[in-house]
């Protein structure tokens, strides 16, 4: 039955090719800033927490030596021995909050900390840190002359592999330099029909091709991503409102807009 | 006594279960009684008794006992001077008030878009895929079926979520000894 079922359609499945397509994606490194309320809201639970609190001993410790030091000024203005107070003042708190920012003071400026990311070039996967950002790619798919506008990474499927095999093989054949990626799944997780202008529907005799996405999320330790320059001629890295204004075609955008989640 | 000797002379059977059973209580492997003062006797008793009392109370004070949950656990030291910890109290003006409420009030909704949104994504989704899966199977049949096979390999996904700043490169830690004060609570 599976047989004859399987030559019914070969039979008179519509000649198509199929396409995997890659929506390769790097996670957020850093968290989004707060939002507004986000923001107001934590404010207004931290000074409700520190009403609730008790004090501890770093505070009680503030208090005490606050105590010692109005102390000391007064003795000092009735010009009395001072040493023995002193000693037992030690180090104060708010003398060892000066050396903690001094400290992280000269953290911040030898790590440089608030580098902003959105300056840099789109084929840098250090920009946007904290967004959600895809590989789009201008490529020549195997043919010659031909280059592709603004595309998320494509193959076409060869026989005897799987839909996954072939997304797989996208990968690695448009890209180079030190990363990992995984695919998420053996299912796509949307498809797009492509029509074929029609000089070249008539001329090969397939009027469309299927294009399947499937996610792959960029491994948190790759450092460097380059693109194999004989399949791939421009690449970048862009977040979703840079994908709807860089990409062109409405409905493939639209079967492709859930690679992002945000 | 004698009588049932006698009688047991009839027997005999009778005669070797009757003799033999008596030196049997006094054998030579068996440790001689020594005789006690009955006062004694007492007294060992009680302290016996009263030594098991103890382990029994022992056992059950800390037969099952479980691990303290330092959170809720009384902090005996810092609780000596709880009362100059009080802070002094903040008296809060209406507006204090009504700013924290539309605070929560806020940021509850924000909680509950973010929540539909993710829905609305998760839905969104799931039909996507229901689709792509359905034109693949009009497509191909075989490659349908390896869709829908399960990727166990690639479970379980773990995913180290977004930090406040991103790793430094080329980072190198200080030197130092790893000292694990993990509290052990088996015995």
């Amino acid at each position: 039955m599976h047989l004859s079922a399987r030559r019914f359609f070969a039979q008179n499945a519509p000649k198509l090719d199929i396409f995997a397509s890659v929506v390769l994606s790097r996670a957020p490194v850093i968290a989004p800033p707060m939002s507004e309320v986000e923001q107001r809201f934590q404010r207004l639970q931290k000074a409700e927490e520190r009403e609730k609190s008790l004090l501890n001993d770093y505070e009680l410790k503030t208090k005490q030596d606050e105590k010692m030091v109005a102390r000391r000024e007064q003795l000092a203005r009735e010009g009395k021995e001072l040493s023995e107070l002193d000693e037992q003042i030690g180090v104060t708190n708010a003398v060892r909050e000066d050396e903690w920012k001094r400290k992280a003071a000269e953290l911040d400026a030898k790590y440089n900390f608030s580098t902003d990311s959105g300056t840099l070039d789109a084929k840098s996967l250090q920009r946007l840190l904290d967004r959600q950002v895809v590989l789009i790619v201008k490529q020549k798919l195997g043919e010659k002359g031909y280059t592709s506008p603004w595309i998320l990474p494509q193959m076409k499927h060869r026989a005897g592999e799987t839909l996954r095999q072939t997304a797989e093989r996208c990968i690695g054949e448009i890209s180079g330099g030190d990363f990992s990626a995984s695919i998420s799944g053996n299912a796509p997780f949307a498809v797009f029909t492509h029509k074929y202008p029609a000089p070249v529907a008539q001329k090969t005799g397939v009027p469309c091709a299927k294009i399947f996405f499937f996610m792959a999320d960029l491994a948190q330790n790759s450092e460097e991503f380059s693109v194999n320059p004989e399949d791939v001629s421009d690449y970048q890295w862009v977040n979703r409102e840079e994908f709807w204004k860089t990409v062109p075609g409405t409905d493939y955008k639209k079967a492709a807009r859930y690679a992002f989640l945000e | 006594m004698s009588l049932l000797s006698n009688f047991a002379k009839l027997s005999l059977f009778q005669t070797r279960s009757i003799h033999q059973t008596l030196p049997v209580a006094s054998s030579v492997f068996m440790k001689r009684q020594k005789k006690i003062d009955p006062e004694v006797a007492k007294q060992r008793e009680a302290r016996r008794r009263k030594r098991l009392e103890k382990e029994i109370r022992h056992m059950q004070k800390h037969s099952k006992k479980p691990k303290p949950v330092d959170e809720l656990t009384l902090d005996v030291k810092s609780a000596k001077n709880i009362e100059e910890r009080r802070r002094p109290p903040i008296e809060l003006t209406i507006e204090q008030i009504d700013e924290r409420a539309i605070a929560l009030k806020d940021y509850t909704k924000s909680r509950g878009a973010l929540q539909r949104e993710d829905d609305a994504w998760i839905r969104g989704v799931l039909t996507s895929q229901r689709k792509a899966l359905e034109e693949l199977k009009k497509v191909s049949p075989e490659l349908y079926e390896a869709a829908v096979q399960p990727a166990t390999a690639d479970l379980p996904l773990i995913m180290h979520g977004p930090s406040l700043t991103p790793p430094i490169k080329n980072y190198e830690a200080p030197d130092g000894d790893y000292i694990d004060t993990t509290r052990v609570w088996t015995s």
